[in-house]
């Protein structure tokens, strides 16, 4: 079987965001902002843009819509087949960052760190240390 | 979270008259259907006071109108491709500014019998200066700083002919100057999000058109085969069939996957690199006076590009959207061979 391609940040939080209950745009806009920390902030022509192309897909279909206060709102929600894409796309980014947090721990010992030894990063007193990414050999 | 914005808004207020003029952008049918539900969610997500639509927003609901149109035609590889052709029309432009500045405007400019400007043959240093700072800022900055920054390089290329005739100093000529714009118009799609190799390509490109340029130098031995701007046509043209082909290459590569993004870049290139070659098929076709074209060849041959280069693209898109059509009822009249059943979807045009 063909490995799926993985999901965009936006299709993924946008699927996410209808993983629990129906929404309508607005909706999805602020839930997609809550989701990534306010980082990703969609407007409303890339939004629909958005939900056209994952309708065609069959990822999300229209639920019910309602006029409230002589606005048109239509609700959204996730197929089925949405609900096994976001599955699938959920559990490969586990399993990513299940593998990167194994590495991280499990940094063999006397391997040298940039700017100090495997016992930790060289800090100046009166400083706190960050962690450092420096290419080997570089001017630092 | 699913509660709308408390800032209302009166039907029919300027503001809300103003997103609906915007959604002239998309296709009747759809702006029918969803035009409602577009202008209520934007009404709900801008702030109170507010008279008229931000330039982010209308920006968005232009992109969305013409994405659109393209799916509707089944040609949203257009859509996908804007980017890719940016992205190559920079590394151009950047590779040209190079070279041109070092083989050109350092020039002695006694070799263009020219007042120098400074330490320039012309006012031109200006624009290519502009425009590897617009590399630079695509290597180094967020995707949007840098579609402004391709904006003002782009605004750099236009205003700098006037102001070296309100001046009195000598500028690049116009075989030069049109394919510039035109690349730089193409610029103003670079990607949002650009990966490592699309802020790669500018300083890369920069720095072999350095060093060729140093090699080249070096091998002439005190020989000025690139003096002025006169004695590069045909290294232009031959940038512009570079640019064109590579991109060809990549679009097919890609095609082989079904992405047919590339070769839609492709196709948004041919009229630039046309351009670039227009130098060289003005004399061909009108032959020459003085050295170079006359300046009504060169308008008419630049005008046939555009003529043609339009042609291409709207004869493309129309190919593409009567295959989508064809693909699309032969989707529609066709019935499940094991329950009988027919789609019910209706086919949005």
């Amino acid at each position: 079987m063909a490995t799926p391609t993985p999901l965009r940040e936006p299709t993924f939080l946008i699927l996410t965001a209808l993983a629990r209950e129906p929404m309508h745009g607005y909706g999805i806009i602020s839930d997609v902002a809550a989701l990534s920390g306010g980082r990703l902030a969609l407007r409303p022509g890339t939004l629909y843009g958005a939900l056209d192309r994952l309708t065609d897909e069959g990822l999300v279909e229209r639920d019910h819509e309602e006029v409230v206060e002589g606005r048109l709102r239509r609700y959204y929600r996730l197929t089925e087949a949405g609900r096994s894409v976001l599955t699938a796309e959920t559990e490969r980014l586990r399993r990513n960052v299940e593998a990167a947090t194994q590495r991280l721990q499990a940094r063999p010992a006397g391997t040298r760190t940039a700017g100090g030894t495997a016992r930790g990063p060289l800090t100046i007193p009166g400083t706190t240390a960050h962690p450092v990414l420096r290419p080997t050999g570089g001017l630092a | 979270m699913n509660q709308p914005n408390p800032a209302q808004h009166e039907a029919g207020s300027p503001l809300e008259s103003r997103y609906r003029r915007l959604l002239w952008a998309y296709p009747g049918d759809y702006r029918i259907e969803r035009g409602d539900e577009i202008v209520g969610t934007y009404l709900d997500t801008v702030g109170p006071g507010r008279r008229w639509p931000s330039p982010h927003d209308a920006l968005d609901l232009l992109g969305g109108g013409l994405r659109e149109r393209l799916r509707g035609y089944g040609a949203l590889g257009l859509a996908a491709g804007f980017p890719l052709a940016a992205t190559a029309a920079l590394s151009t432009l950047v590779a040209v500014a190079a070279f041109l500045l070092l083989q050109v405007e350092f020039e002695d400019p006694r070799f263009a019998r020219l007042d120098p400007v400074g330490p320039f043959q012309t006012l031109g240093a200006v624009i290519w200066l502009g425009w590897l700072v617009v590399g630079l800022a695509a290597t180094t900055l967020p995707g949007s700083w840098t579609r402004t920054a391709a904006a003002g390089g782009l605004l750099l290329t236009i205003a700098v002919p006037p102001v070296a005739a309100v001046i009195g100093q000598p500028g690049p000529p116009l075989f030069v100057l049109v394919p510039t714009a035109a690349l730089g118009l193409v610029t103003l799609a670079l990607p949002s999000h650009p990966g490592w190799v699309a802020r790669s390509l500018p300083p890369l490109t920069a720095g072999c058109v350095t060093a060729a340029s140093v090699a080249f130098s070096a091998a002439e031995n005190g020989g000025n085969m690139f003096t002025s701007y006169g004695s590069t046509p045909e290294l232009l043209a031959m940038a512009g069939g570079s640019m064109v082909a590579l991109v060809l290459l990549v679009g097919l590569g890609r095609a082989l996957r079904a992405d047919d993004a590339g070769l839609w870049a492709a196709l948004l290139l041919a009229t630039p690199a046309g351009l670039l070659g227009a130098d060289q098929l003005s004399q061909a076709i009108w032959g020459t006076s003085g050295g170079g074209p006359t300046s009504t060849a060169f308008a008419v041959t630049a005008g046939s590009i555009l003529l043609v280069g339009a042609a291409l693209l709207a004869a493309a898109l129309a190919g593409q959207a009567a295959r989508h059509q064809t693909v699309r009822r032969r989707v529609l009249d066709s019935a499940c061979p094991t329950c009988g059943h027919r789609s019910t979807a209706t086919a949005r045009s």
